[in-house]
């Protein structure tokens, strides 16, 4: 679903991402974690096409983000760690902003806005103007944008920031389920705990480079992800 | 406590004068001193204006020996500019300042909290009341024989108006504030104060010439009048020195100030609360957004634009002010545009082709008072992210926010070049060249903005005003729009209008905008969008 090939990435003289590869077949929910500015929302922005990259490859479903980006974007979704949404629309407008451009018909996308708004309890806000919403609320309506056209992977930066408990329950069942039906997830989070109940895989990032991926069981061996990480983390500082 | 948040404060205002807004570095000594001269510069201007205006008062009054005439003149000059300068002001500062929330949380008295912030409603208050008010004193000064009474209340007086300012600007962004938090419709109510501000504004500004003239021609005759609205009388006493008068505005004020400060306290916490809240909409209102139409991209895109013209008051007022302001002039024009064909048919007949080729240009430069597309890139802030991981093109989003700019500005050129033609009654090869040629600068003047909005992209700002109001997109615009009308229209009436007849000559400026819009829609399509998606 999701292949990335030396990705490299810099900023000036810094090297944010430095010749990452990893793979994600579909699904798999895979963690992408690492200390505070390891590169993870950078590689995230590659893979979304929002950010151009200096060299390497990034894939999805075979198709190249660089070379046919709009053919990419309609299969996946992207949700930044501090999504800014349009104030000036409803939290319905947006929704329906978004369905628009991903074509979803009238009928798909009511049922999944009623669905996933009763979920959220978001119902009665939606006719709210985004600018009265709460943080926790704007990431919930982000999440319900990305599930809005069944992408084939979701990209997720930070995602259960904000959300109460009932909330981040509900997005680890929906991401679950998506992963069920054959889609692919790659989030970052530095919750240790979600990502070692949730995840297949986990790819650990350290100053821009990948310093270790696979599955769970892979990565973590007979130690907890969190003595992983420290370890690493000891290892590359 | 108090002092703290007064530091906070004030560092806030000034902030401006020495770090640039868009890139938060410092400024250089260089840029700060240019910043303040201008500041200054602009000060003297505006003062300079009033002290003329003083002069010809002063000296009109004092002579029929009622010099408190002219200081209530110019003390209500002087609040009714305060007022119109700092209401908003009040509003924004008090109620829906970005850190309330913060201060709240922490353990500072609330009366500190709206003391600090007051603070800079009053400063705000006092310069622009303050540029007529003072040059007034001032003048009096040499008019009138001076002693420690005549100083004394001309010193107290320019404070009292700057007190009366402030207290008016409280009870207003009061109003404004209490009126806000029951309207559903904020944009359409603040762009119809506005409107109704800027109309009086203008009215008031055309009127002053006639109102000045008779004024000083019946000085005696409205100072007796006026005479017996004794509080105003009292009032304009103060700045003559009388003691008696000095006092009971003094007391007066102090006690209307207890009593604002009283009201302010009362409702602040509430009113600051309540704007932050959520509010949900009426029942109806919600059902009509649960059944949504289906619509293409480009018209989701366009829709999003205009939603997001139609939200903001300020977006608005800078950058669509036209829409309103160019039907009113061509209705103008239908009314007066009759006298002045008239009368140029009487004087120098030969001098009427010229007006009919530059009329259209008037037509362009006017039209930039229209002018969304070059902020909307920037507008896009840090929500641009939506826009690049969406499946649409870049030259999709450019092509709404430049659509947005070309189907409010066509009907409204059209509507004024038409008057034009009804009024100057061209030939009728003219005739049409008077109406393609605004309307090929329509889609020129939307493509060129929104090139310059690409170019020169700031996505970092911390209030719309930055992108709306101060953007260098919104300058290149803005200033080359009226450059283009008056070059062009320069060019033809000093040089051009020897060769060539009015149509051949705006049948080449259409051909010239039809080449320069597919030139730039060419850059838009390739490096501009490219340079979007790299945002």
């Amino acid at each position: 679903m999701l292949s990335i090939q030396h990705l490299t990435k810099t900023f000036g003289e810094k090297t944010a991402v430095d010749d990452l590869s990893l793979e994600i077949a579909p699904g798999e929910i895979c963690a992408f974690i690492g200390h505070n500015g390891a590169g993870k929302t950078t590689t995230l922005k590659s893979i979304a096409g929002i950010q151009s990259f200096d060299s390497g490859k990034v894939l999805i479903h075979g198709l190249s983000i660089k070379e046919q980006p709009l053919e990419c974007k309609r299969m996946i979704a992207y949700i930044p760690d501090n999504p800014d949404l349009y104030d000036f629309m409803t939290g319905t407008k947006y929704l329906n902003f978004i369905a628009d451009i991903y074509g979803v018909g009238l009928a798909e996308r009511k049922e999944r806005i009623e669905r996933y708004a009763k979920d959220f309890e978001l119902t009665e806000a939606l006719s709210s103007p985004v600018s009265s919403y709460s943080h926790g609320m704007k990431q919930k309506l982000a999440i319900i944008s990305a599930w809005i056209h069944e992408p084939k992977l979701i990209l997720l930066d930070e995602p259960f920031v904000g959300l109460d408990p009932k909330a981040s329950h509900l997005v680890k069942e929906m991401m679950r389920e998506m992963c069920d039906n054959g889609g692919a997830i790659f989030f970052s989070t530095h919750v240790l705990e979600v990502a070692e109940k949730l995840c297949d895989k986990v790819a650990i990032i350290s100053h821009g480079k990948l310093v270790r991926s696979g599955t769970m069981e892979e990565v973590r061996g007979d130690d907890s992800l969190e003595e992983v990480f420290l370890e690493l983390e000891a290892e590359t500082c | 406590m108090l002092k703290l948040l007064l530091k906070k404060q004030l560092t806030e205002i000034f902030r401006a004068y020495f770090y640039n807004p868009k890139n938060n570095k410092a400024r250089s000594a260089g840029a700060m001193i240019a910043l303040f001269l201008l500041f200054g510069l602009v000060i003297v201007m505006i003062g300079g204006m009033f002290t003329f205006l003083s002069l010809t008062l002063c000296a009109a009054f004092t002579a029929v020996g009622a010099p408190w005439m002219f200081f209530l003149l110019m003390s209500l000059i002087a609040v009714l500019l305060g007022t119109f300068g700092s209401v908003f002001n009040t509003y924004s500062k008090l109620y829906i300042a970005r850190d309330n929330e913060l201060l709240l949380s922490m353990p500072i008295p609330v009366r500190d909290i709206i003391l600090s912030r007051l603070i800079s409603v009053y400063l705000m208050g006092a310069l622009y009341s303050g540029a007529v008010i003072l040059p007034a004193v001032i003048v009096s000064w040499f008019f009138l024989p001076l002693s420690a009474g005549v100083i004394l209340g001309g010193i107290l007086l320019a404070f009292l108006v700057t007190l009366l300012v402030f207290l008016l600007s409280c009870l207003l962004g009061l109003v404004v504030a209490k009126v806000s938090v029951h309207i559903r419709k904020k944009t359409f109510v603040t762009v119809l104060l506005s409107l109704v501000f800027i109309g009086l504004y203008y009215f008031v500004y055309f009127r002053a010439q006639a109102l000045i003239s008779e004024l000083t021609l019946r000085a005696d005759y409205y100072a007796e009048q006026m005479k017996s609205v004794y509080p105003l009388y009292l009032f304009g006493r103060v700045g003559t020195g009388d003691w008696f008068a000095m006092a009971v505005c003094t007391l007066f004020f102090a006690a209307v100030s207890a009593g604002v400060w009283f009201l302010l306290k009362r409702s602040f916490f509430e009113i600051s609360s309540l704007t932050q809240s959520v509010k949900t909409k009426s029942a109806k209102h919600a059902e009509n957004e649960k059944s949504p139409r289906k619509n293409s991209v480009g018209a989701a895109l366009l829709k999003s634009e205009f939603r997001h013209l139609g939200s903001s008051s300020m977006y608005l007022l800078n950058s669509a002010l036209g829409v309103i302001i160019m039907p009113v002039l061509g209705v103008l024009i239908l009314i007066k545009g009759g006298d002045l064909v008239e009368a140029v048919n009487l004087q120098i007949p030969q001098f009427l082709p010229m007006i009919q080729a530059v009329f259209p240009l008037i037509v362009c430069s006017a039209g930039m008072m229209i002018n969304t597309a070059a902020p909307s890139v920037s507008l896009e802030g840090k929500r641009i992210w939506i826009l690049q991981s969406l499946p649409i093109r870049p030259l999709s989003v450019l092509c709404a926010k430049g659509a947005v700019q070309v189907i409010l500005s066509i009907p409204v050129y059209l509507f004024l070049s038409v008057c034009g033609v009804v009024v100057f009654r061209p030939e009728p090869a003219l005739a049409v060249w008077m109406i393609l040629l605004p309307v090929s600068f329509a889609v020129l003047s939307a493509l060129s903005g929104l090139s310059a909005g690409v170019r020169f992209a700031n996505l970092n700002w911390t209030s719309e005003m930055f992108p709306v109001k101060q953007g260098a997109p919104v300058f290149i615009a803005t200033f080359g729009g009226m450059v283009y009308g008056a070059v062009f229209a320069l060019l033809y009436l000093f040089l051009l209008a020897f060769y060539l007849s009015p149509s051949v000559y705006l049948a080449a400026l259409t051909a010239l905008n039809v080449v320069g819009s597919v030139l730039l829609y060419f850059w838009l399509r390739g490096p501009g969008s490219r340079r979007f998606a790299d945002l």
